[in-house]
């Protein structure tokens, strides 16, 4: 149980004069549901960017199930099990909601030949993965808009898709940015309940970054505090929220 | 026995030619983020203008250049007035700036056509020798490098020194950074996208003025213009600056190799093609980045 | 011309190859979002192969499969520096790829008849003993078969969930990546189709004219294609196929403009000009084209779901 999903060691990214990750050293467990904080320009969607293969750190590693996956392309990440979901959401605009989820998945018919010649095998499959998406789509309360185009969702359910586009791969981590921003209180507590449940449930690993940050002690098991492209304090919520550099650089504002 | 230093003298007067047909075109690409095609079609528009008043106006040579050169920026201007801004308010995408780009410079050329007849023109001025040395050259080769050696030091003047320079600059490198940090954005475009097309016009009526008058003058050298952009980094006056003299240089030496193993004189844009290639693959960012391509 | 008819039949037949390459680039740009500014390239390498073999008593069958195969191993070549860049990288190295491939074609005159160009290509079907008239439109049942087997394909491709790979590579790169999609891979494969498909349409537009040279390669053939999916519709088939008839439609009217109206202007200027104009005011005031795409339920399974059939125990979510 008390084994590292995700480590990253002294990872440092430089972008021209500009420190954006200066040394940052983490490690998740398998089945925490573990919070990132840190103010704006911290570092802490470049970090997620660096993680899932995006940007390639100037030097560090990151290992993912004991595997080093620093250097591999982002499709490569995502085969390891290791999905994210984005800040503003990336919604495939001029899709149905439920062909947004159904990218997420391996199909036999994703390869070009087999799309063409081997009909019969993914159709089999595209029923049996339309009833998972269905199922998730219900779970998060979208199961009315399945065939709508995606650009007419509101704001809140594209945050809500994103995260059922990460859940359908059945992944074993999802890195979510910011699941709750720009959208209203009540759905964003709706959002962190729904995570919870995934996170208990599923047994997949979450690591979140949040700016409401009272919102997010009441559900995480750990919370990292990023300052400057630097980790500055880590541990439980209540420790966290006590301890005197977090409250100075961080908190001191609130 | 081939003669390096005139190789090496008329590389350096190619490259300012290019140079002056350049500069707008990575300036307005890197301000505006799209590769306007129509670029080219300024190059030609400034030559018919400077034969329309040169020789069927008969006008006095530096009037008629001058009055040439303002036309191009006045088009120029207007393109990015009437065209470009507007799609670009109107969420334009990428794809869609660079078919209307392609669309304009048809109109353009096609206009040219229409208005002064598709045939071979020439300005019938005849140039006399210059023998310096063992180079050889004319009056006109040394006025080419004398403005655009001028032109680039004003330019280098303009960049660094003034307000509107460092806002270009600003622009170029970060255009939200720069809106928010109250530079007007449509202000600096509408001087970059005139100033480019003007110097596209003056070595419109150098290449012409070189050779002949054809429609097709600034489409033969769009190969170079949009070599010379990517290797010197999409947006860098200096990036251009050396670019043009490599590219000169390349095309130069490579004629001479060319020609040493009994290929056409013609295959010296294909010069121009491997450079642009080479850059994709080897250093995409250009000699020196200055548009940030993020995510 | 003498005969409307013939006339007509040869617009006819026109509008089917350009067909041809209009559903090809909606392929790479409809649905994946690749600007392909070189389409006059590849239509030209597929025209002077068929050509070139023709003058060396191949038939055509052997010289368009060849033409297809060339031209899609350069297509996959030469776009392979600038696929995993931005899309106006893509757009610049076509564009100059054309000019390249011109300059070579009239260069080499051993090769391919330099500016001169080749003549006396043999026709596909010859069928002894008949009219100049029936012998058009055995060419256009050609033309329009192959064209009928491309759209197939093409519409095959994007109803699969390869398809919607496509469409997701289009409208987010970053998602198809972080998604586990090999976003350069399929790039490579949809510029090679369609370079395929351009090298085609050029190989039937050689064998259907007889004679060519490199003038009729000029890059206002790819902006003419680029119009046909741009009025049509990107993304939709049928809206590719549709605007290659209203822009073959539009060139012929502005060239009978001349016959018969005497206006004083040059009727290839007045086209091209018209033709500018036109696009820019489509991507002004109806980018999307004139037939939309469709975004619709998925149409890959074999029974559409009526009412979403949920199991009263979420298998899935409740396994632990």
């Amino acid at each position: 149980m008390d084994t590292p999903i995700l480590t990253a060691e002294s990872l440092v990214k430089k972008f021209g004069g500009l420190i954006a990750i200066n040394g940052v050293t983490l490690s998740i467990k398998k089945g925490e549901m573990v919070g990132l904080i840190g103010p704006n320009g911290s570092g802490k969607t470049t970090l997620f960017n660096i993680l899932t293969g995006i940007y390639k750190p100037d030097s560090g590693k990151v290992f993912f199930n004991s595997e080093r996956i620093d250097g591999l392309q982002p499709h490569q990440i995502y085969h390891k099990g290791l999905v994210r979901t984005f800040q503003t959401p990336r919604i495939l605009q001029r899709m149905t909601v439920l062909d947004n989820l159904l990218i997420s998945v391996k199909n036999p018919g994703d390869k070009f030949l087999p799309a063409l010649f081997k009909r019969r095998s993914w159709l089999k499959f595209e029923n049996d993965i339309r009833d998972k998406a269905l199922e998730i789509l219900e779970f998060l309360g979208l199961e009315k808009y399945c065939y709508t185009p995606a650009a007419e969702l509101s704001g809140g359910q594209m945050k809500l898709l994103e995260i059922a586009r990460a859940l359908i791969s059945e992944p074993s981590m999802i890195l979510l940015d910011e699941p709750t921003a720009g959208v209203n209180p009540v759905l964003a507590n709706d959002i962190y309940v729904k995570l919870r449940e995934i996170k208990e449930n599923m047994d997949i690993t979450l690591f979140i970054v949040e700016h409401r940050i009272e919102l997010l002690m009441g559900y995480v098991d750990k919370v990292h505090v990023m300052h400057r492209g630097k980790i500055i304090a880590e541990g439980r919520p209540d420790d966290v929220i006590n301890d005197e550099d977090v409250i100075k650089v961080y908190l001191g504002y609130v | 026995m081939i003669n390096w230093l005139q190789v090496l003298t008329n590389s350096i007067i190619w490259g300012c030619m290019y140079m002056l047909a350049t500069v707008g075109l990575s300036l307005s690409y890197g301000l505006s983020r799209f590769p306007n095609f129509a670029h080219a079609e300024y190059i030609t528009f400034g030559a018919y203008m400077a034969f329309l008043f040169l020789v069927m106006l008969n006008l006095d040579i530096y009037l008629a250049v001058g009055l040439a050169v303002s036309l191009s920026a006045f088009i120029g201007g207007l393109s990015y007035l009437l065209l470009f801004k507007p799609l670009k308010s109107r969420g334009a995408s990428l794809v869609h700036l660079m078919v209307s780009s392609i669309g304009l410079g048809f109109l353009i050329r096609h206009f040219l056509m229409q208005t002064f007849g598709g045939g071979i023109k020439s300005f019938r001025i005849v140039w006399p020798t210059i023998s310096i040395g063992p180079i050889v050259t004319t009056p006109l080769l040394l006025a080419i490098l004398i403005v655009a050696l001028v032109i680039a030091f004003m330019l280098h003047i303009l960049l660094t020194k003034t307000k509107l320079g460092k806002a270009i600059r600003a622009t170029a490198d970060n255009p939200e950074l720069a809106a928010a940090s109250g530079i007007d954005l449509n202000k600096v475009s509408l001087f970059t996208w005139s100033l480019g097309a003007a110097l596209a016009g003056f070595s419109g009526i150098f290449l012409a003025m070189r050779s002949s008058l054809v429609p097709l003058l600034g489409w033969k050298v769009l190969l170079q213009t949009f070599a010379i952009t990517l290797l010197g980094g999409i947006g860098s006056f200096y990036g251009v600056l050396i670019a043009s003299f490599i590219l000169g240089l390349s095309e130069n030496v490579g004629v001479v190799i060319l020609t040493w193993l009994g290929l056409s004189a013609d295959y010296r844009s294909a010069i121009a093609f491997i450079i642009l290639v080479a850059t994709l693959i080897l250093k995409p960012e250009g000699l020196m980045a200055v548009a940030r391509r993020r995510v | 011309m003498a005969d409307p008819l013939m006339y007509l039949l040869d617009a006819v037949a026109y509008a089917g190859i350009f067909g041809i390459l209009s559903i090809s680039l909606n392929l790479e740009y409809g649905y994946t979002n690749l600007a392909n500014f070189g389409k006059a390239a590849f239509f030209m390498m597929g025209a002077y192969i068929t050509a070139i073999m023709s003058g060396l008593k191949y038939p055509f069958i052997v010289n368009s499969l060849l033409a297809i195969l060339i031209t899609s191993v350069i297509g996959a070549l030469t776009s392979l520096p600038a696929l995993r860049l931005k899309e106006d990288f893509l757009a610049i190295t076509m564009i100059t790829l054309g000019e390249v491939m011109k300059l070579i074609i009239k260069n080499e005159e051993w090769l391919a008849g330099g500016v001169w160009g080749i003549s006396g290509i043999a026709s596909a079907i010859t069928i002894p003993g008949l009219t100049f008239r029936e012998r058009l439109i055995v060419q256009i049942a050609l033309i329009y078969s192959i064209l009928i087997v491309c759209y197939f394909i093409c519409e095959l491709i994007v109803k699969t969930p390869y398809g919607r790979i496509l469409k997701t590579i289009r409208e987010d790169e970053i998602v198809a990546s972080t998604y586990g999609k090999n976003v350069f891979k399929y790039k490579i494969q949809v510029f090679t189709v369609g370079s395929a498909m351009s090298g085609l349409a050029g190989s039937l537009f050689a064998q259907y004219i007889g004679t060519i040279n490199p003038y009729m390669f000029e890059p206002t053939v790819t902006f003419v294609v680029w119009m046909m999916v741009i009025l049509g519709g990107p993304a939709n088939n049928l809206g590719a196929i549709l605007g290659a008839f209203m822009v073959e439609g539009i060139q012929r009217a502005s060239r009978l403009f001349k016959d018969y109206l005497n206006l004083p202007l040059d009727p290839v200027n007045l086209q091209v000009m018209f033709t500018a104009i036109l696009v820019i005011t489509v991507i002004f005031y109806r980018p999307q084209g004139l037939l939309k795409e469709k975004i619709k339920p998925y149409e890959g399974s074999p029974h559409k779901i009526i009412a979403p059939k949920f199991m009263e125990v979420k298998s899935w979510i409740r396994r632990s």
